[in-house]
Parts: C-alpha cells; structure tokens; sequence
C-alpha cells in the first residue's frame, strides 16, 4: 500500500447555468496574455456539441489518451518508434482552427474614426496576426445547441448512438442539453506526463497537481497531442506549453481555485482524496466496462485506522490526513457514488468527477404526442430520459450503462424523497421502491440535500494546509540559506536623522 | 659639375637600371610562363627550343604568337599553322602578357646565354631514377587519398585518367591519360612545377607542388599512359539513372506512408466550408 493524497473536484451539471463566469475568472487570472489568448484552461461545453477544440473527444483525430496493451497501458500518440515518426511534424495536434483564432475589436477607431458619411464601426482583429478578420469561430460557439446542425450533431458521443436515436435527440420536443464546464483533471496517470520527451511534466507530490516546469519544457508538444481532453496548450509567444495550475498559489494559501470560487450555481466541490498508488497501473488497464469501479476502488477510506497510519508513514500531514475526512469529494464520489469521472476509457484516472445531469429525464412525450412535464409515475421515468442512457455512458462511465442509471437513480430518489417531505404528495409506494432499488436511507437523502442544495462555502471548499516548508525541506536544507533571504538593505541603513 | 653633365649622368643610370629592370622582368616571366614548354638552347621540351628565335620570325610576329597563337592560327598564318602541325596540333595558351612584356621575354631569350654550357641537362629524363612506388605515391596524390603537401587541391577535382584504381574522375579540364605521350617527362614536370594554363596557375599560386610530389605525379602519369590498353573502367550506363530514379521513387512513398495518416487540416473545415457557401 502506497497512500498518497489528492486534490480532487466534483462538478454537479445538475447546478451548472453555463454563465461562463468560471471561464472568464480563469482567462483575467492567468490566459489574459499574448500568445494564451486562445486558451480556455477552464471552459463550459454545451452536450450535445462538438466542444473546444472541436471534436476533443475523437481519439481517432487527435491520438489521445492511453490504450490497454496487456496487463498495462501505451501512449496512444507517442513511444519510441512513433516519436521518430512524428519528430519533425508533430501530425495529430489540434491546429488553431480547431481551437478558434482569437480576436479582439478596433475600438479606438470609434472614437477617432475621420468624420463621413458612414458610422464608424470597431472591426475585428486577429490577436495572432494583427489583421482584421472575420471571426469564424470561438471556444462556445455551439453554447445552448446554436448551430446544432454543425455543432451538436457532429458530437463525438454519438458514435454508439442508432440512427433512430440520433435522430430522436434532434426532434424538436426531445431536444435537450447540459452544459459540460471542463479544465484539467490532474490525472492519477497523466498522459502529458508521460508524453514529455523534456520531463517538464510533472505531478506535485504533496496535492497530485499537474504541473509544466516553463524553464524546462522545449516545445516538443507531445503533451498537446497526449492528453486525451486537450488541456494542454501550446504558448506560440513564448514557445512553451501551458496549461491549468489549479491556481496553486491560491491553494497553498488556503483559497480556492478562481473558477470554483466565482462559480455562480455553485456546482463545485474540492477537497483531498487519499488514494493508493500501488492500484494505478492495475485500474488503467482493466476491461473498459470495469474502468469506472475500478478507479473509484483507488480511493481510500480516510477514516480507516490501518489507512491514516500508511498515510503517516508516507509523510502525509495529520492537518491533511483531517481534510480528506471533511472532504465533499470523498462523500460524493465515493460514500454516495453519485459522482462519475469523465470519459474514463481515455484511462487517464481523472480527478475531476461530474455528478450527471438528471434534469431531462423529467419530461417526455406522451402517447397523444404531446410535450408531457408532469408524470404520473416518477420513479422508472429515467428510462424513458430525453438524452439516451447510451449517451450519458458514452459521456461518463466508458459505455456502461447500469453505473450511470444507478447514479441518476439516486439522484431521482433524493428529489422524490424531498418532495415528499416538502409537498408530501408522492404515493407511499413509489418512495419506497426508489430507496430499495437504490439501497439509500432517508438520513443519507437527506445529508446528499444539504451537500447539494444548501452548502457553506467552508463544506464545497475543503482545502488542507499547502504544507510548503515541508516541500520546501525535501528540496534543500533550510539551515543553509537561512539569513540568505527576506528582508535586508541594499544600502547599510544610518541611524539618525 | 655642370649641369648638362649631371643631367647626362642621370640619363644613363636611368636607362641603364631600366635595362637592368626590363631584362630581370623578362627573365622572370620566361621562368613563370614559357620554361615549362620551352627551353633556351637545351633541346626541345613540350615547344620548340626558342634560342635564336629572334633570328628566324620577325618581332611582331612572334609578340602575337606569344598573346595569342590560337588567333593567329584561326587567321590562317601559314608560319603558325605549320608550327602548330609540327607539334602534333598541340596548342600553346594564351599568354597574359602585354606587348612590352612580350618583348622583354623576346629580350631576355636573345641575350640568355646560360644554355651553352650545360645543353646534357635536358637529356637526362628525370623519371630515371623512378620505382613501383614512386606510382602508387603518385595515384594517391592524383585521386586526393593522400592530401598535397602545401594544400592544394587534388588533381582529381579536375582531371579526370583512364585507370581502374580510380573512380569518379573529376570532368572539368582535359583527360590526363595521354598527356606523358604528348609532353614527356620533362613536359609534365615542367607545367605541374609552374602551370602556364590560368585556372590551374590561380589554383597552385600559393600551394606549389614540392619536388617529390612532382616526380610522383609524373611516374603516375607516365604509368597511365602506358598501361591505358589494359584498363577496364566500369560503364554504368544508365544503372545510376534507374537506381536514382527508384531510390527517389521510394523516398516519395516513405514520405506519402508518414504524411497519409496526418492530420492535414482543422476538423472544423467541413463546418467552415459549408457556412460560407451559405452566406455567399
């Protein structure tokens, strides 16, 4: 056993608005710079839609991700024979049309624009070339099903989708979305790690966060092409790869990441996960179906004695070991299992878990043809939801349908129990097959409520003590260079007047 | 002293020095670009020995003959062109020398009196002496294996001989195979010891050849010209052609097989392409 722990995130799309503002608090902190403005480290998708870059979720274009080979896992996109295929063109990497070219508008022209006839106009131009253009795409341009025809229709999930059902999907009283926000998963078994020929990558030992050494990286780019959720990017100014750094500093000071502190619906949870290092290589490589039970099997219980002792051993802090006791991410994905990460069976062990959207299973069209929002029978209505279960498996748990139906199932068993106890007009029969066929209580109802709809900010962010000067002490001795640094005088200082 | 004595006095140092001048100029172009193909009074090397020459052609003949007997040939002068049949239709290079120069040169072969006393030297060939060695010495130089002592470029990057030992001759100047049979020792040593033809003096004006590299390069030629029934130089034909051609072929396809699976444009052009025929 080989404990170690994990900053891990839990995203409920029931709660997502799609207002961008996690986006834009992400873009003014650390993409608001030449050569990041396309970059979105952190960016909302609408699903059904082809997202950023487009079609991300197509391995086939971009040779993401990991494959099982054996009893272990391959590079898709890289190893030695072909990276010296690939050494002088990089051939899978998404180019900027596939992102989108970023522009800005003239708008000093509106004001000092010559006098004539026409109004003056503030046009576009390229942040990449200076020149003006005509803006052909942006990273949301298929946001709220816009340009379905193009966008949602070329959605990569429905690759395991029946003609009829695809065709269901775009009929206009079955039409439905959710919104996706996506940023890096700090991956148990990062691809872009494994991919950078430089060792720039790599993984902090203390909290798991992913990180790219600026001074180190030689913009070979193999990590754009590795990582299957194309959350690397490539800093065309500065020659580097950039991507998200879970906003670290403000994590060692004990805050949360800008896009979960500005989220508007609330939707996001982090806290530390204690996992067991020895099972990566194992969970990576099993069958796809098992890929989702077999990563949350690398979570550990942060209560169990025989645990927090592994845990001491390995030099994880007690104020760390506590945390992970608090932590909502734990409840969620493990206690509960509501929460599921997304497309596992690009075996990358994410540590982002989405709770799925249970909203479209709540109408339907009846018999006589009719938009139907109100139901007789709640509980079975899962069945009949508006984007096909095969989606929603495709999306979250690598095709296997029962692991998503038993999530939206308790998540429907909670609304009914609620509703019971708010309105109380629910058949008794009803709440009582929803809680056997789920195997919950009122009590654990109840406690998913309050995570869910009633969190303080203290219970969605459980953030542990950075414990830098114990990171710092692996990496030098702190009695050499004490006095070396702090406070002091260029000039001697004189005293008096 | 009076003055017109004095003046006097500087006249004739003056044209006495000239003298001295034009004459030391004389000798020194004669050594740079007649002695490798011509003697005075030693006998008959590459061209004619030139003593007495002032004796049997006129003054401006000769000067023309020295700047350019290729023109003077072309001209159809009747005394060039019997020279230049007697000599086995060798020609003699033009001559960058100016007219005054050319006579200096005719003046100093007037006067020269140096060949009356050791007329043997010319007899003696100087491959006598020469072995086996001195021409696989002489091939290794030719074909650059072994560099030139003072850097100069190997005879190689130009000449190209008739010799199995050797492949890939250089095409730019003449075939050497033949040149001993027309020059002779003495010939060959003398043009390898100071080159008469422009390109090649430019080329060893600062590397010169040593005297062993001489010998060398001269018993190698001489080899050349004797053996040159015997050898066999491979003929390719056009197999260089038809390996260049397939070897090219099969880099196109390597390169075909790398760049078919890449990605060659953006996922959205399918997209792009559509809107705009929409909205033109």
């Amino acid at each position: 056993m080989d404990i170690r722990s994990q900053i891990a995130m839990v995203f409920h799309l029931d709660k997502c608005i799609g207002c961008h503002t996690c986006s834009i608090a992400c873009k003014n902190i650390w993409t608001d710079r030449k050569g990041a403005e396309y970059m979105w480290w952190n960016n909302v998708e609408t699903k059904p839609g082809t997202g950023y870059p487009s079609k991300w979720e197509d391995q086939e274009i971009y040779k993401g991700g990991w494959v099982k080979k054996g009893n272990s896992v391959l590079l898709r996109g890289a190893g030695k024979f072909k990276g010296i295929k690939s050494l002088f063109h990089n051939s899978n990497m998404p180019v900027i049309d596939d992102y989108y070219e970023p522009w800005t508008y003239q708008y000093e022209n509106l004001f000092e624009a010559e006098e004539g006839d026409d109004q003056p106009i503030a046009r576009p131009v390229s942040l990449i070339t200076g020149e003006t253009i005509t803006p052909k795409s942006g990273p949301n341009w298929d946001d709220d099903l816009a340009g379905s025809e193009d966008y949602a229709k070329n959605d990569v999930n429905f690759k395991n989708l029946t003609a009829a059902e695809q065709e269901a999907m775009f009929q206009l009283e079955r039409m439905t979305f959710h919104y996706l926000p996506r940023m890096c998963n700090h991956c148990l078994n990062p691809a872009c790690v494994a991919a950078c020929p430089s060792g720039a990558i790599y993984k902090r030992g203390e909290d798991g966060v992913v990180l790219i050494n600026q001074k180190k990286c030689r913009a070979w780019r193999m990590c754009v092409t590795a990582c299957p959720y194309k959350k690397s990017y490539y800093n065309w100014n500065t020659g580097k790869s950039e991507k998200c750094v879970l906003c670290y500093p403000r994590l060692e000071s004990g805050q949360a990441p800008a896009c979960h502190h500005s989220c508007v619906g609330r939707i996001r949870y982090i806290g530390v996960m204690l996992y067991d290092a020895d099972k990566i290589e194992a969970a990576a490589s099993c069958e796809k179906g098992d890929l989702v039970d077999n990563q949350l099997g690398i979570y550990v219980d942060p209560n169990d004695p025989k645990i927090i002792e592994a845990a001491r051993e390995n030099g994880i802090h007690d104020s760390t070991i506590e945390s992970a006791q608090k932590s909502p991410v734990y409840r969620f994905v493990k206690e509960w299992g509501l929460a599921l990460p997304l497309h596992p069976e690009f075996r990358t062990l994410p540590n982002l878990f989405y709770v799925p959207p249970l909203l479209p299973t709540m109408a339907f069209v009846n018999e006589e043809g009719t938009y139907e929002t109100t139901s007789e029978n709640f509980w079975g209505a899962i069945e009949k939801s508006r984007l096909p279960m095969s989606y929603m498996a495709s999306l979250f748990s690598a095709g296997n349908e029962e692991t998503i139906k038993n999530v939206l199932k308790k998540l429907m068993a909670v609304r009914l129990h609620r509703r019971e106890e708010t309105v109380g007009d629910l058949p008794e029969e009803e709440l009582k097959d929803a809680f056997r066929d789920t195997i919950m209580d009122k009590e654990t109802a109840d406690e998913i409520f309050r995570l869910t709809s009633l969190p303080l900010f203290d219970q969605r962010f459980v953030i542990p003590p950075a414990h830098r000067e114990e990171a710092l002490e692996m990496l030098e001795s702190t009695a050499d260079v004490k006095g070396n640094s702090g406070f002091g005088f260029k000039e001697p200082a004189v005293r008096g007047l | 002293m009076k003055f017109y004595q004095k003046r006097n006095f500087l006249v004739i140092i003056g044209v006495l020095a000239f003298m001295v001048i034009k004459a030391d100029e004389g000798k020194e172009l004669f050594t740079k670009l007649c002695s490798p193909c011509h003697t005075i009074n030693k006998g008959r090397l590459v061209g004619p020995d030139l003593a007495n020459i002032s004796d049997k052609r006129s003054p401006e003949w000769l000067v023309s003959f020295i700047q350019s007997s290729q023109t003077l040939i072309a001209s159809g002068d009747e005394e060039a062109n019997a020279v230049y049949k007697e000599y086995n239709n060798l020609l003699m290079p033009d001559q960058p020398v100016s007219t005054s120069q050319a006579n200096a040169i005719l003046d100093y072969i007037k006067n020269d009196r140096s060949g009356d006393q050791e007329t043997i030297s010319v007899t003696q060939d100087i491959l006598t002496n020469t072995t086996a060695e001195n021409i696989i010495e002489g091939r290794l130089l030719f074909s650059g294996k072994k560099p030139l002592t003072n850097g100069g470029a190997s005879c190689i990057s130009c000449h190209n001989v008739k010799d199995d030992h050797i492949f890939s001759n250089g095409t730019l100047a003449k075939d050497l195979t033949e040149t001993y049979e027309i020059m002779g020792s003495a010939g060959v040593s003398a043009i390898l010891n100071s080159p008469p033809f422009p390109v090649m003096a430019v080329t060893y004006a600062d590397n010169k050849l040593t005297k062993e590299e001489i010998l060398d390069l001269t018993a190698y030629l001489r080899s050349v010209s004797k053996e040159r029934y015997y050898q066999h130089p491979a003929d390719f034909g056009i197999t260089f052609a038809v390996y260049g051609i397939f070897v090219f072929v099969m880099l196109l396809l390597s390169i075909i097989v790398l760049y078919i699976k890449r990605k060659k444009k953006s996922v959205n052009q399918d997209i792009f392409n559509r809107q705009t025929t929409v909205t033109n």
